[in-house]
């Protein structure tokens, strides 16, 4: 897959590596065993210090989607399955857009639409 | 009469390259300036290309047509005759080459100040037209998740080259009891003999050092392909991954077998040497050799271009991520990259096929250093072995 990352945005480059990758593992275009590229190279691809990267891969690490070993570098790991624990990350985080969202007053049926066309662009309706 | 069809061809293959070089840059930088991909097609860039080129291949030619002028007339070229070679050795052939050096270069200089020319036009056009890479979209930086490593040829293809260089030294090994006393090391343009050697380590390990020379700055350019920066770009992404996967295979391949090539020649000139083959025929044998391993290099080069970038791929269409960052003012001169933000040490040429350096990286100046050396040891050792 490719990364297409924004310097410009708001998120720092680091966080917009580690979200794309886990994107990419959820919709399929990186396998488990998958060998990324080392943190040296895939720095010099982007262009940016090997610092960003090795926060990404670190990051990712902990999160359990990558290993890193000496031999083989950055590989996919199929990360842990989810959990009580998962949930209740994923609800603070869904709190936080859904309080963000009504301070400004969006209407329900809006976020409705939001939630179906999120479901719908990463291709998992059922 | 060879000799001089050798070097009309050499410079006249210099030319060519040189003249198509705007032709064979990757379309979003022409002349080192970064022009949107929209725009690639306009007809005020169509027509800077053109005389480009066409104002090289005639001063080319001209300069061609001079060489050949003084090298075939006695009275220009020292007293050469075709009919009389005798004195195409030491003194004799340096005032018979001086013609060929100085085409040489004076085409380098001239295109260098012929590009800087159209730099300078294509810089200005791009400010009177307010183009900035990333028009209107925010710049978008792309990198591929798959390793580099996967890209190129495999390293162990680089046994080959150590297998050349052990097979040349055994061979040598075998002969040498049938080796005279005496070895001509060296031959004029002529083809005849100009430098003897006593039988000994001392006529051997030039020539063997030589070939490991050459095999080593194959191997090391190979891993330079290995470890460059990959540059996708932004207005086709699939596409331009795509080309650049090619371009990298393509050209990891190509000098994997050019070095094997080279330094088998090398191996074969080595041996025949001790072994006394008519000098002659073997130098005959070696320059077309020689010749036809670096056309076909060139050839497919300019076939594929900058990056793959003249490659068809079936990949891509998938439309445009975003701008391309704005990296001129890294590019001194369009040709010299300096950027201390950017942890590459070797990046794709903006102005040619290949590769250059990153000077704003520490390393870069190592490995420049490492080259001078290297090109020093090899001088003074032939240096040393010639007299």
């Amino acid at each position: 897959m490719l990364l297409k990352l924004k310097p410009d945005s708001d998120t720092p480059i680091y966080l917009q590596i580690r979200r794309q990758i886990v994107a990419g593992f959820a919709r399929g275009e990186l396998a488990v065993g998958e060998q990324l590229p080392s943190v040296r190279q895939l720095a010099m691809d982007i262009g940016v210090n090997l610092h960003t990267v090795h926060k990404a891969y670190a990051l990712l690490q902990s999160e359990g989607y990558i290993t890193m070993s000496g031999r083989r570098g950055a590989v996919v790991a199929q990360p842990p399955l989810w959990d009580d624990e998962f949930l209740e990350r994923l609800q603070i985080q869904l709190d936080e857009l859904l309080l963000e969202a009504k301070g400004r007053g969006v209407p329900a049926e809006a976020l409705e639409r939001l939630w179906r066309d999120a479901r719908d662009g990463i291709g998992n309706s059922d | 009469m060879m000799i001089i069809w050798t070097l009309v061809f050499v410079n006249a293959l210099m030319i060519v390259c040189l003249a198509f070089m705007p032709f064979v840059t990757r379309k979003t930088e022409l002349f080192g300036v970064g022009i949107p991909a929209e725009e690639t097609n306009r007809p005020e860039l169509v027509a800077m290309r053109r005389a480009y080129r066409n104002i090289a291949v005639i001063v080319g030619l001209v300069l061609l047509a001079l060489q050949l002028l003084f090298m075939l007339n006695p009275a220009l070229n020292g007293g050469f005759s075709l009919a009389d070679t005798s004195h195409l050795t030491g003194d004799g052939s340096v005032r018979f080459l001086a013609p060929f050096f100085v085409c040489l270069a004076v085409f380098i200089v001239f295109s260098f100040v012929l590009y800087l020319h159209y730099h300078r036009c294509m810089k200005s056009f791009k400010a009177a037209q307010g183009w900035r890479d990333s028009e209107g979209v925010s710049p978008v930086l792309i990198a591929d998740t798959e390793p580099a490593s996967k890209e190129t040829v495999s390293l162990w293809w680089l046994l080959l080259y150590v297998a050349i260089a052990v097979a040349t030294a055994i061979a040598v090994l075998v002969i040498w009891p049938s080796v005279p006393d005496r070895v001509a090391t060296h031959t004029g343009l002529n083809g005849m003999p100009d430098a003897w050697a006593d039988k000994g380590p001392g006529a051997v390990l030039p020539l063997l050092g030589s070939q490991w020379v050459l095999l080593g700055t194959f191997a090391l350019t190979i891993l330079i392909v290995r470890h460059a920066k990959r540059q996708i770009d932004a207005s086709d992404p699939e596409a331009s991954r795509e080309q650049g996967r090619r371009f990298r295979r393509i050209s990891s391949a190509l000098l994997l077998f050019g070095g094997a090539a080279l330094g088998a020649l090398m191996g074969v000139l080595t041996v025949s040497t001790f072994l006394g083959v008519n000098p002659q025929a073997l130098n005959t044998f070696m320059l077309v050799a020689m010749c036809l391993v670096i056309v076909v290099i060139i050839a497919v080069l300019l076939r594929v271009g900058q990056g793959g970038s003249r490659l068809k791929v079936s990949a891509g269409g998938g439309g445009r991520a975003g701008g391309t960052p704005d990296d001129d003012s890294y590019w001194k001169l369009g040709v010299i990259y300096v950027n201390r933000n950017d942890p590459s040490v070797f990046v794709e040429k903006r102005f040619g096929v290949g590769w250059t350096v990153n000077l704003g990286h520490p390393v870069s100046w190592l490995f420049l250093i490492g080259i001078i050396a290297v090109v020093v040891v090899v001088m003074v050792i032939s240096y040393g072995s010639a007299n």
